[in-house]
């Protein structure tokens, strides 16, 4: 557990010695993959910075799924060069937005987006709710 | 730090990208946004047609979802969300692929066309069923 601010000058090289979640391109020493899910990384919340993915050119997959990071996506910055394919942020109830129009230019390879969870607005939306019956029917 | 919610609708510009639509790459496969506040009816067209798994559950979504069902889909889940509409105007033939449908909550009207879920299991390997009890 750390008690700071996620990086916001990371120069995305290889770590040496090798990080737990953290995976990296020998060839190249440019970090690839954050698997930080399901980890208290900070307490208090950690705030991500805007600029963290700046220059994360290398970078295929993000997760920090309840992690207890906080970011406010509306102010992070991409580069064009941004080539993600997988970000979660999903049970971090201070990561907040709002959605931006411009992620699919950002993240123009993106294959999985998982934001579930990011604010505490549930029980707005079960104002809509009626009970309802289900049954699983299998083959 | 200061807390703004998540909240408006799903961007259209979102459906309207050729790289997350599929069409110069993979797609976006894979979009959970559960709880995230989001309000609005869910855009239309619906053009993430490579999604296998959409999970928009929890929200203050609004209108009908027929024009989401997807050839590829195989988990949707849209339960506690404002959605409206009747049962037998939902095709289940867009979504052969589906194994998993979640419709806790909404507010559909009319009965649950068994007939179709029969058909649809015939490709699934299970398929979660939710009837709404004040269903007219």
């Amino acid at each position: 557990m750390v008690a700071a601010t996620m990086p916001s000058s990371v120069d995305w090289s290889c770590p040496d010695p090798a990080w737990q979640g953290i995976t990296c391109n020998n060839a190249t020493g440019r970090i690839t993959r954050i698997e930080l899910n399901n980890q208290m990384l900070c307490n208090p919340a950690c705030p991500l910075d805007p600029a963290l993915f700046r220059a994360a050119t290398a970078l295929s997959v993000f997760d920090v799924h309840m992690a207890n990071v906080a970011a406010d996506l509306s102010t992070f910055e991409f580069n064009s060069s941004f080539n993600i394919e997988q970000l979660v942020l999903s049970g971090n109830p201070l990561v907040v937005g709002p959605l931006n129009d411009y992620w699919p230019v950002w993240m123009p390879y993106l294959t999985k987006l998982d934001l579930s969870g990011t604010t505490n607005v549930v029980s707005d939306a079960l104002l809509w709710s009626r009970p309802s019956t289900c049954r699983l029917e299998m083959l | 730090m200061h807390v703004h919610r998540l909240q408006g609708p799903i961007p259209l510009s979102w459906t309207q990208n050729l790289y997350w639509k599929g069409e110069l790459g993979l797609g976006l496969t894979y979009l959970s946004l559960a709880g995230s506040g989001l309000t609005s009816s869910i855009p239309s067209p619906w053009t993430l047609v490579a999604l296998t798994y959409l999970d928009l559950s929890s929200n203050a979504l609004s209108s009908s979802f027929n024009h989401i069902l997807t050839s590829d889909l195989q988990y949707l889940d849209l339960s506690f969300n404002g959605l409206g509409g009747t049962w037998q105007l939902i095709d289940w033939s867009l979504a052969p692929k589906l194994r998993t449908l979640k419709l806790n909550s909404v507010s559909m009207v009319g009965t649950f066309p068994t007939g179709e879920v029969n058909h649809q299991k015939a490709r699934a390997r299970g398929i979660l069923v939710c009837s709404n009890e004040h269903a007219e």
